[in-house]
């Protein structure tokens, strides 16, 4: 079977090699401060679905809420291999994970459904790894969180592979379902994600991406969907270290750190 | 386009830096199906900023100063001299060169503007493939000769093309294969390399303009020469940005393993110097940086074409690496008689060598390889008379400051003891010497 698999997919802000702090006094971000990059998890999920073209032929659709800022995450999808791309218009930065997954959903409702939908776990923004789990709600349909591989899929159904203590588990489910890509924990990890093609840069790089309004996703209002409450925050002040120096030729001082070391002091 | 599997180009450009985007842009205009491949995530993503002259852009886009990210015009130049303690500074600019065409000199950060220039580039109709390696070329052998007929790209996908053109910068692993596998010739020295390396330092727009004596859109280059960069053959710059400060400092990659330095030292150093240190004062570090210049300058350039292949810009070597430090205008300057050169080709249907030679013969014959051959002998001058940059300068700052030190002596007994101490310790017939040598620089 051919099977139709749709990836949501995230531009996150990029918090790798940071020179300096990237927050005015009063904790709001910087204009600029900060540029955006694919969400890493959401590439391994990218690569399952192409995957699951490879194997099994299946469609993948990648879809994404929101303009692109630094990098076109629908565009890099299709770079990799995706067969289509789907935008919805609304700012992502101002919605929590159950607005994106009430937006995302409505999407894919509107592109005809899918027997998979996968994304990726954590999400720099957020790191609370709820997408899936929203998405799952959202759909009304059947999810599996920190899946690291995909073990079957056809006839409406897929087993998902998850890592656990001792072990690994298969979770059958039926399709549609959504899928969570977790982190690497399998010792043969499979999902190094693939990189783009030249070619495919060559004939894509103009590729109209179809666009849907809010309202065409069944979420006229995004904000309304916003579940998140912000009761406060507060900065975790950076815990002071005084280093020490020890002689590399005093052995008893050598000692004496390594025992420090080991009781944590 | 050809099918799935094979593409075949009318020319590929490996390289989306102002030679590879100039050489582009000018085969696109002629009517070509050229695709351009950048390895870094964006064209201008490699490099970080400095002085930009633009006379050919001048000529492919008039006024493009109107719309281009330009930071600032250069309205005045200094050569500074630092001593230890001392400095003395030569000051010069022009009205004129606060106006159109601003002197064709300006101060760019090239992530904006190669954007900008790629831009431009695609809106002629070249295919940009951005974020992608050549890793070689494609060739084929018949009748022992060797042609280049397109690239192989990271992940193994080839594409085909009449005329490959190499503009892949200083670190030209590709051009190395092309020499190579043609049997090119190098040049009759082997090339040399400086390492540049450069901050960007934030500070506000008015505390520029104010601090450098500018005004809006204004900008000043600066030279440092002497102190900081004892040992070493290079200087550093200065150039005001909008609303940053470029500083830093070229030197020859082997005279800093001589002096045992890293070039982080070395910018240290030149931080340290008091003026240097007020000039950039309050202002922020944003960005690092450093990167290769090929130092050889003309007899370091060696053959520039083969069959089906063309070298322009750093990866050919026209850096001019005088007072002027010429190196994007070359590059582009390069790149468009390589462009057109392919244009040539295409209309004979004809890139075999001979064609192709057409280019070195071009670039012979322009300003690119006249000027590196006036130039010639000043890596060689360097190398040869390092007081040059050093002690002499020194003395003559020094017999400044001594003629104007006040002190309670008689102004003729200061001035008789400046001179002799100006005279102290200069080489006489080295000095003679080195003078008719410093001929080369100017």
């Amino acid at each position: 079977m051919a099977g139709n698999v749709m990836v949501v997919v995230r531009e996150v802000w990029d918090t790798r090699d940071l020179v300096s702090s990237p927050l005015d006094e009063s904790g709001a971000l910087k204009p600029g401060a900060l540029a955006t990059r694919f969400e890493p998890e959401d590439l391994n999920a990218l690569e399952a679905a192409l995957r699951l073209k490879d194997a099994h032929g299946a469609k993948v659709t990648a879809v994404s809420v929101g303009p692109p800022r630094d990098v076109d995450v629908l565009r890099e999808a299709l770079y990799r291999g995706v067969d289509a791309a789907l935008r919805v218009e609304a700012d992502p930065a101002a919605l929590d994970d159950a607005a994106l997954a009430a937006l995302a959903a409505g999407a894919i409702r509107q592109a005809g459904g899918a027997d998979l939908v996968l994304t990726g776990t954590a999400v720099t923004d957020n790191e609370n790894a709820l997408l899936g789990a929203h998405l799952a709600a959202a759909l009304g349909v059947e999810g599996v969180s920190w899946v690291d591989a995909i073990e079957e899929f056809g006839d409406g159904r897929a087993v998902a592979k998850r890592a656990v203590e001792m072990g690994y588990e298969f979770v059958e489910v039926r399709c549609p379902a959504v899928l969570a890509m977790g982190v690497a924990l399998l010792e043969d990890d499979p999902r190094t994600p693939r990189s783009a093609k030249a070619m495919l840069k060559l004939k894509m790089k103009k590729a109209e991406i179809p666009t849907l309004t809010p309202e065409a996703a069944g979420a006229a209002d995004p904000a309304a969907a916003v579940r998140t409450r912000i009761a406060g925050m507060e900065t975790i002040p950076p815990r002071a270290i005084a280093s020490r120096e020890v002689d590399v030729e005093d052995s008893a001082a050598l000692k004496a750190m390594l025992d420090a070391v080991r009781k944590g002091d | 386009m050809a099918s799935d599997d094979s593409v075949k180009m009318d020319a590929i450009v490996v390289g989306g830096g102002p030679a590879g985007l100039t050489a582009a842009l000018t085969m696109a205009r002629a009517g070509l199906e050229v695709m351009l491949v950048e390895r870094g995530e964006y064209a201008g993503a490699k490099n970080v900023g400095g002085l930009l002259y633009g006379t050919v852009l001048e000529r492919l886009m008039p006024g493009f100063y109107e719309k281009a990210p330009i930071e600032r015009c250069v309205a005045r130049r200094s050569l500074v001299f630092l001593a230890p303690e001392e400095h003395m500074a030569l000051d010069f600019g022009a009205e004129a060169w606060a106006r159109p065409p601003f002197n064709h000199t300006f101060i760019v950060h090239r992530s904006a503007f190669d954007r900008w220039y790629a831009a431009q580039a695609e809106e002629a109709g070249v295919n940009l493939i951005e974020g992608m390696v050549v890793e070689d070329l494609v060739t084929e052998t018949s009748g022992g000769e060797t042609k280049v007929c397109g690239v192989r790209i990271a992940g193994d996908e080839v594409f085909y093309a009449d005329t490959v053109i190499l503009a892949d910068g200083a670190n030209c692993l590709v051009t190395e294969r092309a020499r190579a596998a043609l049997k090119l010739r190098g040049g009759r020295v082997e090339q040399d390399f400086a390492i540049g390396a450069k901050e960007i330092l934030s500070l506000p727009k008015e505390r520029i303009e104010d601090r450098f004596d500018l005004e809006d859109g204004q900008g000043a280059a600066i030279d440092f020469f002497g102190a900081p960069f004892d040992g070493l053959i290079g200087g550093g710059f200065l150039y005001t940005a909008r609303e940053s400060l470029h500083l830093g400092f070229a030197a020859r990659i082997g005279s800093l393993t001589k002096a045992g330095l890293s070039p982080n030292d070395v910018l240290e150093r030149l931080k340290a110097h008091p003026l240097v240190r007020r000039r950039i004062q309050g202002a922020e570090l944003l960005e690092y940086s450093a990167h290769m210049i090929p130092e050889g300058g003309y007899d370091a350039v060696g053959d520039v074409s083969g069959h089906g292949v063309m070298i322009a810009g750093d990866a050919a070597g026209l850096v001019n690496m005088s007072l002027y430090k010429e190196g994007t205008n070359h590059a582009m300057e390069s790149g468009r008689l390589a462009g057109e050169t392919a244009v040539e080709a295409h209309g004979r249907k004809d890139a075999s060598a001979a064609v192709l030679a057409g280019y070195a013969e071009k670039l012979r014959g322009g300003i690119v390889m006249k000027d590196l051959k006036k130039y010639r002998k000043v890596p060689v001058v360097l190398e040869r008379s390092p007081d040059l940059l050093g002690l002499y300068p020194r003395k003559v700052n020094r017999l400044l400051t001594d003629f104007f030190t006040v002190s309670e002596r008689t102004k003729s007994k200061t001035q008789r003891e400046a001179i002799r101490a100006f005279l102290r310790g200069l080489p006489k017939w080295r000095f003679l010497r080195d003078a008719v040598r410093a001929r080369h620089l100017a």
